[in-house]
Order: C-alpha cells, then sequence, then structure tokens
C-alpha cells in the first residue's frame, strides 16, 4: 500500500507543475499578451477589457493565486468568442474525444494476440506468419498518422461512400454513430496496433525461449495455456509501458483525427481556440488533456506492479 | 579407489522382460545454417523400474539433448533422426498433443538445471504447481492443494501452506529446486529425468537434493535418470551408470563396477579427475588435454581418439562398438576391448604354461 | 513519470564510448534496414537541398493561367490552385521539413546534454529541479506539447524549431541525466576526481564523449518524428503557412481538391510517405547497430 500512496503522492505536484505551465503559457506570448489576443486594429479600450477579462491586472503572484483558486472550483474561465463558460464549453466536447481514445485502445489491443501469434510461431520454426506481421508493423508505423487518414477518406468515404465525413453525431442513434466514429478509430488506432503489435512479440519471443516456459512445457502445459498465461505475464511489462506510452500520442491524435474528420471534440476546441486566439480555451483544453495523460500514467503504474511482483514502486 | 559405504548394499533391482524404458539407436540432430550438428548418434539403453541410471559426461557429450528428446522438448531446429523411445511398450517419441502432454508431467517428468530460472517469476508457487496436478489427476482445488502440499513436504519444504503463496524470487535456490522437484514428483511419475540438478546450488545442498532424490526413489519406486558431469556426486546414488562423449555412450555398466574397473580410456579419464581427498597435499589436477571434437563435422573412427593414450591407427578409422566385458558392464573401445583382452589373458597364460 | 529505473536498462561506460562508435563507423553498411532507408532517403535529401539551384519553377510564384494543369512533360508534378509547381514546391517544402527535423534535433540534443549532464553529476537540488521541470513537461503528449508551444509563440520556422524543441526535451534530458548518473560511479571519473580534475573537465573529456553515441541515436530518432511532427502542426494550419511551402501545409492545401486536381496532395503525399519511410528504416538500422536495448 505504502509504495502506491507515494505514487500517488507525486501527482498533486506534478498537477501543479502543469497548472503553472498553463498559467505561464499566457503571459509568455509575444509582447503584450492582451493586444496580441485582440489584434492589429483593436482599440484601447477594447485591449484594457480583454486584460482584464483575462486576470492580467496587478502583480503576477496575485493572478497566479486568483488562477489556481479558480481551477479549484473548476472555473476555467470564459471564451472570449463566444462569452460561455470554458468549462461547459469543453465538458460538451469531452465525451467525443473520450469515445475515440477509448475505443482506440480496445481496438489496439487486438495487436497483442497478434504479437503473440507471431512469437510463437517463430518459436516454432514457422517464419514466414512473423515476417508478415513485421512487414506490416513496419510498414503502417512508418507513415504519418495524417497520411494514412487521408488515404482512407479518399478511398473509403470518396471513393466507395461507405462511411460518412461530415454531420453531426447523434449519440443515441447507434449505427450512424459508428459510421461516423469508424473510420477516426481505425485511423487512430492503426499507429498503435503496429507498435505495439512489435514490442508484444518481441517480449514473447525472450518469454517464450525461457527456462520457465519449458518447466511449465515439460510438465504438460498446453500450448495455449503456456502463451497466454505463462509466458504473456512476463512480458506484460513492456506491452503496458507502450500502451501507456502510446495513450499519450493517441491524445495528441485526437486533435488531428477530430480535424480531419470534423468531430466537435476537446481537440477541435482546441484547435479552434488557437485560431481564434480564444486562449480562455486553449488553457483549458490543454489542462484537461494534461490531466487525462496523468491519470493514465498512474493507472500504468499500478498496472505495473499487478501484472509483475516483482516491481516495487520506488 | 573408493571405500565400500557403510549403507547397505544397492537394493537389488528386479528385471523384467521387457524393461520400463528402453532406448534404441537415439540419434538427434540440429539442423543449422552452416552445418548440421549431430548432437546425439546412435544412443541405446534400457532403464528398469525404480532403477537410477547416472549418465555421466562433459558438456556437449550429448546427455543433456538426449534427455530432453525424450519428451520432445527440444529447441526448434532439433529433432530426432533415428531410432526409437518406449515406455512400457509405448513409442513414446511417435506421440503428438493431447497424448503427449499426458505423458509430460505424469507418467515421465524433467527436472532442469537452473533452479533460479526454471520457475515463472510472476506466479506464484501454487500457480505453478496445481494445474498440472489438476488436469493429470482431475483432482478438485482442495485435493489438488492437499496433495501439492503433502508432495511439497516430503522433499524437505517445511511449512508447505506459506511456499505455496510465495513468489520464486522469494526462494533461495535449494529451495526453488526442491520446488521443481516437488513440482516434478506431483503426479506419482514412473521416470525422473534430473539434468544436472545440483550444478547451480552450493556443495552442501548438492549432497541433501541428491540424498532426498535417492529417498523419493526408493520410497515412490520412481525411476531416475540422472544426468551429470561429476561423477563423484552419484558414487553413492545410482545403480548403474553411463558414460557419454561426443553424443555416444562409451562405457555402461553397474556403477561400482564402473568405478573399480573403467574400461574405457574416457572413463578412466574422468575418475582420475577426481579430487582426492586423501593422498598427497600438492598433487597436480588431473586433467585430459584437447577438447570434444566438432559435431557438425562428421567423425571418423573412435571420437575420443584425439586424445587418448591408447589410441592407434585403426583407432582413427574403425568405429568402435560396445563390446560386454560382463553381463552388464560394456565399453566401446577398440585397443582395450574384451577380445583383446582375452587373447592377450590366453598368451600370457601360454606363455606361463611354457614356462612352468 | 515511469517509476521504472531506466539507467539500470541501459549500457553505460567504456562499452558503449568512443570506441563503439568508431568501430560503428567502421562497419558502415551494417543491415537491410540501414542501407535501404539511407539508399531511398540520400537521393531525395540531396534533390532538396539542390532545389534552389536546379531549373524548375520559383515555388512561390502564381501563374494563374497554368493553374490547375496536372501532371505533364512541362509541368511534371502538376501545378496547384496558383498555377505555381508541385514540383518545386514539394523540393521547398521537402527542405523546409529537413531543416526544421534536424535543427529542433540538434537543439533538444545540445541542451540535453548540457542540463542532462548538469542534473545527473551535480545531483541533489540542482537535480530535483530539473527531475521535477521534466515530469511535468512528460505530463503532456508530445505532440500537444509541440501544439501548446506554437500556440505560444506563433507560427513561423523559428517557432516551429523551438516548439519541436520543447517537444523533444524531455526525453533528451531524462537519457542524458540517466546516462551520466550511470557514469558517475565508474572507476575512472573516481580517478579523474583524486586526481584533482576539475568538474568541467571531467564532463567534457570523460562523461559526455561516453553518452554521445546513445544519445546520436535518440537524436536521429527525434529528428525522424520532428519532421513527421512538423508535417502534421502544418497540415493543421499551425507553424508553416501558406504561402510558405511545407509538406503538410501542402498536402492540406489540396485537400478540396481530391476528386478533381488529385495531384496537388497526392504528390506531396508521396514525398512525406518516402521521407517517412526511409527515416523510419534509417533510424531503425541505425537503433539495431548501435545498441538494440533503446529499442522502445
Amino acid at each position: 500500500m505504502k509504495p502506491l500512496l507515494r505514487r500517488l503522492a507525486t501527482v498533486p505536484l506534478t498537477t501543479l507543475g502543469v497548472v503553472t505551465l498553463v498559467f505561464l503559457m499566457l503571459r509568455l506570448l509575444p509582447g503584450d499578451p492582451a493586444s496580441f489576443i485582440a489584434g492589429e486594429n483593436a482599440n484601447a479600450q477594447a485591449v484594457a477589457a480583454i486584460r482584464e477579462k483575462l486576470g492580467l491586472n496587478g502583480p503576477i503572484l496575485l493572478q497566479y493565486v486568483h488562477y489556481v483558486g479558480a481551477l479549484l472550483r473548476l472555473d476555467l474561465g470564459h471564451s472570449l468568442l463566444t462569452g460561455l463558460p470554458v468549462a461547459s464549453i469543453l465538458k460538451q466536447s469531452l465525451p467525443i474525444t473520450l469515445t475515440l481514445a477509448g475505443s482506440s485502445v480496445v481496438l489496439s489491443t487486438l495487436a497483442i494476440p497478434l504479437g503473440c501469434g507471431a512469437a510463437w510461431f517463430r518459436s516454432h520454426g514457422r517464419t514466414a506468419l512473423d515476417h508478415a506481421l513485421t512487414l506490416f508493423a513496419l510498414g503502417v508505423d512508418a507513415l504519418p498518422a495524417f497520411w494514412v487518414a487521408l488515404v482512407f477518406v479518399l478511398f473509403f468515404s470518396l471513393r466507395l461512400g461507405w462511411f460518412p465525413i461530415s454531420g453531426g453525431l447523434v449519440w443515441t442513434d447507434l449505427p450512424s454513430l459508428s459510421l461516423r466514429l469508424a473510420m477516426p478509430i481505425v485511423v487512430l488506432a492503426l499507429a498503435q496496433i503496429a507498435a505495439l503489435a512489435r514490442v508484444t512479440r518481441t517480449a514473447m519471443i525472450e518469454a517464450l525461449g525461457e527456462d520457465y516456459a519449458r518447466t511449465a512445457r515439460a510438465l504438460g502445459t498446453p500450448e495455449l495455456s503456456l502463451v497466454f498465461h505463462h509466458a504473456l505475464r512476463n512480458a506484460a511489462l513492456p506491452v503496458l509501458t507502450v500502451i501507456g506510452l502510446g495513450f499519450g500520442r493517441l491524445l495528441a491524435g485526437t486533435v488531428l483525427i477530430e480535424s480531419l474528420f470534423s468531430l466537435p471534440g476537446l481537440g477541435s476546441r482546441l484547435l479552434d481556440g488557437i485560431f481564434g486566439r480564444d486562449y480562455p480555451v486553449v488553457q483549458g483544453a490543454i489542462l484537461l488533456y494534461a490531466s487525462l495523460f496523468i491519470a493514465v500514467n498512474v493507472l500504468t503504474d499500478i498496472l505495473y506492479t499487478q501484472a509483475d511482483p516483482r516491481v516495487k514502486l520506488s | 579407489m573408493f571405500r565400500t559405504t557403510e549403507e547397505a548394499q544397492p537394493r537389488p533391482v528386479a528385471i523384467h522382460p521387457e524393461p520400463l524404458l528402453r532406448v534404441r539407436a537415439l540419434s538427434v540432430e540440429f539442423p543449422t545454417k552452416g552445418a548440421v550438428v549431430r548432437a546425439v548418434a546412435g544412443i541405446s539403453f534400457d532403464l528398469e523400474e525404480g532403477e537410477r541410471l547416472a549418465i555421466v559426461g562433459e558438456s556437449g557429450s550429448g546427455k543433456s539433448v538426449m534427455a530432453m528428446s525424450l519428451m520432445q522438448l527440444l529447441p526448434y531446429p532439433g529433432r530426432v533422426t533415428r531410432g526409437s523411445a518406449r515406455l512400457d511398450g509405448q513409442d513414446i517419441l511417435a506421440l503428438k498433443g493431447r497424448g503427449l502432454r499426458a505423458l509430460r508431467g505424469s507418467s515421465m517428468t524433467m527436472v532442469f538445471q537452473d533452479p533460479m530460472s526454471a520457475l515463472n517469476p510472476v506466479l506464484r508457487v501454487s500457480e505453478q504447481i496445481l494445474p498440472p496436478l489438476r488436469r493429470h489427476l482431475g483432482l478438485g482445488q482442495g485435493e489438488a492443494r492437499e496433495r501439492a502440499m503433502d508432495v511439497l513436504q516430503r522433499t524437505g519444504i517445511p511449512d508447505a501452506p506459506r511456499i505455496l503463496q510465495t513468489y520464486p524470487h522469494e526462494l533461495s535456490g535449494g529451495m526453488r529446486q526442491r520446488v521443481l522437484l516437488a513440482m516434478a514428483l506431483a503426479c506419482g511419475p514412473r521416470v525422473l529425468i534430473a539434468d544436472e540438478p545440483t550444478t547451480a546450488l552450493d556443495v552442501t545442498v548438492q549432497a541433501q537434493i541428491v540424498a532426498l532424490l535417492k529417498q523419493i526413489s526408493d520410497d515412490q519406486n520412481t525411476a531416475i535418470i540422472f544426468i551429470t558431469h561429476d561423477m563423484g556426486l552419484v558414487a553413492r546414488f545410482a545403480h548403474r551408470v553411463a558414460v557419454m562423449y561426443a553424443g555416444r555412450i562409451v562405457e555402461t555398466g553397474p556403477i561400482r563396477q564402473v568405478f573399480s574397473s573403467p574400461r574405457h580410456p574416457y572413463t578412466r579419464a574422468l575418475l582420475a579427475s577426481i579430487p582426492a581427498v586423501s593422498g598427497a597435499r600438492r598433487q597436480r589436477l588431473f586433467q585430459v588435454d584437447g577438447s570434444p571434437p566438432d559435431l557438425s563435422k562428421p567423425i571418423d573412427g573412435c571420437a575420443f581418439a584425439p586424445r587418448c593414450d591408447l589410441r592407434t591407427a585403426r583407432c582413427l578409422e574403425q568405429r568402435p562398438v560396445l563390446e560386454a566385458w560382463d553381463p552388464d558392464h560394456a565399453a566401446a573401445c577398440i585397443e582395450n576391448s574384451p577380445l583383446e583382452h582375452a587373447l592377450s589373458d590366453a598368451l600370457s597364460v601360454k606363455a606361463l604354461a611354457r614356462a612352468v | 513519470m515511469r517509476m521504472v529505473d531506466v539507467s539500470r536498462s541501459l549500457p553505460t561506460g567504456p562499452a558503449l564510448g568512443l570506441d563503439q562508435l568508431r568501430a560503428g563507423v567502421r562497419r558502415v553498411l551494417p543491415n537491410a534496414s540501414y542501407t535501404a532507408g539511407a539508399a531511398i532517403l540520400l537521393p531525395v535529401v540531396l534533390l532538396a537541398l539542390t532545389a534552389p539551384w536546379l531549373p524548375i519553377a520559383d515555388p512561390l510564384k502564381p501563374h494563374v493561367l497554368l493553374s490547375f494543369s496536372p501532371p505533364s512533360f512541362a509541368h511534371p508534378l502538376g501545378t496547384d490552385k496558383l498555377g505555381r509547381e508541385i514540383l518545386s514546391r514539394t523540393l521547398a517544402g521537402l527542405r523546409i521539413s529537413l531543416l526544421v527535423g534536424f535543427a529542433s534535433a540538434a537543439l533538444a540534443l545540445l541542451v540535453g546534454l548540457v542540463v542532462g549532464t548538469l542534473a545527473g553529476y551535480l545531483g541533489k537540488g540542482v537535480d530535483r529541479a530539473v527531475t521535477a521541470a521534466v515530469d511535468v513537461l512528460l505530463s503532456f503528449p508530445a505532440l500537444l506539447l509541440a501544439i501548446t508551444a506554437v500556440a505560444v509563440f506563433g507560427n513561423g520556422i523559428v517557432q516551429v524549431i523551438l516548439a519541436l524543441t520543447v517537444a523533444g526535451l524531455p526525453l533528451a534530458i531524462r537519457l542524458q541525466r540517466a546516462l551520466t548518473l550511470g557514469l558517475k560511479s565508474r572507476a575512472y571519473i573516481d580517478a579523474a576526481r583524486l586526481a584533482n580534475a576539475p568538474a568541467w573537465w571531467i564532463l567534457i573529456r570523460h562523461v559526455v564523449p561516453n553518452t554521445l553515441p546513445p544519445m546520436i541515436v535518440v537524436a536521429s530518432l527525434h529528428a525522424s518524428n520532428a519532421i513527421i511532427a512538423e508535417a502534421t502542426l502544418s497540415f493543421l494550419g499551425l507553424g508553416i503557412t501558406p504561402p510558405h511551402p511545407s509538406l503538410g501545409n501542402l498536402i492540406a492545401e489540396g485537400r478540396p481538391f481530391l476528386q478533381d486536381a488529385w495531384w496537388i496532395s497526392t504528390m506531396p503525399g508521396i514525398a512525406i510517405a518516402l521521407v517517412s519511410v526511409s527515416l523510419h528504416l534509417f533510424s531503425d538500422g541505425v537503433r539495431e547497430h548501435l545498441d538494440p536495448r533503446l529499442s522502445i
């Protein structure tokens, strides 16, 4: 229990660091943040109004305290463009992003049996499947995500017309929702699948060659149990690492995918905010993304200890 | 050379018409990219029920490969190219799938050399010892637990309930080897193959494990094939010994006989290299010059010839076969063969007779 | 934020030092990945670098009358909506992508070397501060960090280079710190310290040279990632914006015309696919060659 608590104790500190960074973000804008945001043609009054709204007046330490205080009340400020509270804007967009990211993670776990299969075949001398998988993984891994996404759009949406790339999301209409989200989820997951399959394969090749695999076999353990119960548990650490790291790339990927597929999620809000110089929205979105990532990291660390009893959180 | 021990004489082994394990002309090859390595070249031996056979040889002699081939545990690309192995009349080399899995762990089991890596580090002992028990004997969870604890205790592990819950990294080397033995013996196998089970352990623990194996063999009537490079270790343990060199058996016989009158030069060399506890203080350790042959190249004649001081031209051309010195004791040497010996005996008797 | 100790999994010391680097360079053609990657990469890079001097059209000059011309002998890759030559724009974009990628990798390497060495060698307060800062940076996925940085710094080449450097800093600092920590306890460092060598001399003469090989491997990986990241950023409209060509914004420009003037997006698309795949192969080969354990 204690190491777990110690691990959880680092979270507040890191979160504070993140908050501070986001706080500083606004103040690091070139020149005077307020006039930068207001634009070249704004008059002094407009600039002053913006300065007031963004809380840029007064000593910086006081600004910081105000900011943190507001955050603790879950007050992320107000959009400069619409005046709506940032928190509610982002709350609306969060479900889409979470659905995208979550579904992609689930889909990408397909890579694990793929990697296990490749490793098993290789250890029994049947290298054809192994080579095929490695080549596929290398190919997919090497291509930029937006490129793959465009190819998918070109082929499946424009040429074949199977999947729509525009239109609103109706959560209650599952079939149309699935059609709308299928491609984005697959594209997001594709890069993950490649990396995960490769790492799983490498880790499993090693595990299957270990002495304990031989012991299990010598006692008559069926191959299926050997691979998925005995060997996979040992490959869990590197696999978990890649899934954890991959989630970061996945989160960042949602920005791209939401833009490409016109999905009104957190990433779209972030981009709109950047283009519209709506910094409260930008700050709020980035804070949310970072919080999600921190949460996933903690979860991964906890899963580490469950997977391998030798790992003690230091 | 070796004093008879104060223990009782070795238990006489009943000779049935068909031995428990019969291995004939077993050959194992490893086809690699460069060449084919002939790790085992025509091994034959018998194992009776409850008998303890020691297989002795240096690294690379093929003893481990032979053992693994019996249970079809050869790593890819190894495969058996010729020969047969019959357990209770059943051809175990032809087994596949369910039949093979039924054999492994219940009729025939194996323990390996390094206990540190032979146990799965992420699973508790119970998760490693119980599933085979339940699988082979069809026991329920509670019954399997009972039996597991019983076996663990018999391998000299106190506090079996606690050990069942531990992870391997929490146990010492000796304890791990006992756990491995317990896992192997849990289903009451007819044959246990122990591949250098004590090499990675402390000397004191080594003796304990050997004694434990002997006791289990006596109590359960389990036949044991004990593979080692250390002749001295098995002197009081085994009934019979087979000496292997370069993938072949060069001498085989009851252990006392082989120890007291070794017939093959290699056996003699092995025995001579055992450091004597008694005797002159400043003795140099005996060793044989040269090294084992490259098994990827075909060997003409006797494999040991290059290192043998008895060698003649014939040895490099003719392959020696096992010839019997006694009903039980055979050796494969061209220069030192029963026929030659008898001849020279006869010649000296004649000479004696003439002299008289 | 990984709690698994990185330093234990990395080899340190003389075995990974200058000797290995020299040996590695001697065996210049080690494996298929490396050669395949280099084979594709070198001509492409060469072409991109020499583009300004090649007899092709100006990438920035519009010829409205020639707009939307399909690929032909006169216009090898076609022209875009303003009649600009796609070939020149692609090459120019390639040049910029390569510049951004390698510049940010080099910068991250430099800063990582300095900060990481100091943190590892000096320890205590300095180390804790650096580690805390790195942990904060690592709470952001890399691309998001780059997007944030661009949001702050604004658009432009220099800004993009800085943004990608920031994104690559955490890994570089962490690695260098771990390597330095590993080396700190080596015997020859102690020997130098006992001989009263000043700290900076020990660092420059003993520590840094031995950490260079894995750091360079990571820098090459970073360069390859940075090139793709820059393309992604400019595709989204961040960083390098039209009229300045970048592989990303070229593809984005052609998006509305995918059905009719497919060549506007396709050509830069092929270019980036080639660059990306060859860089991957190349860095995979380099990685396998210098240190197979660094694959995560």
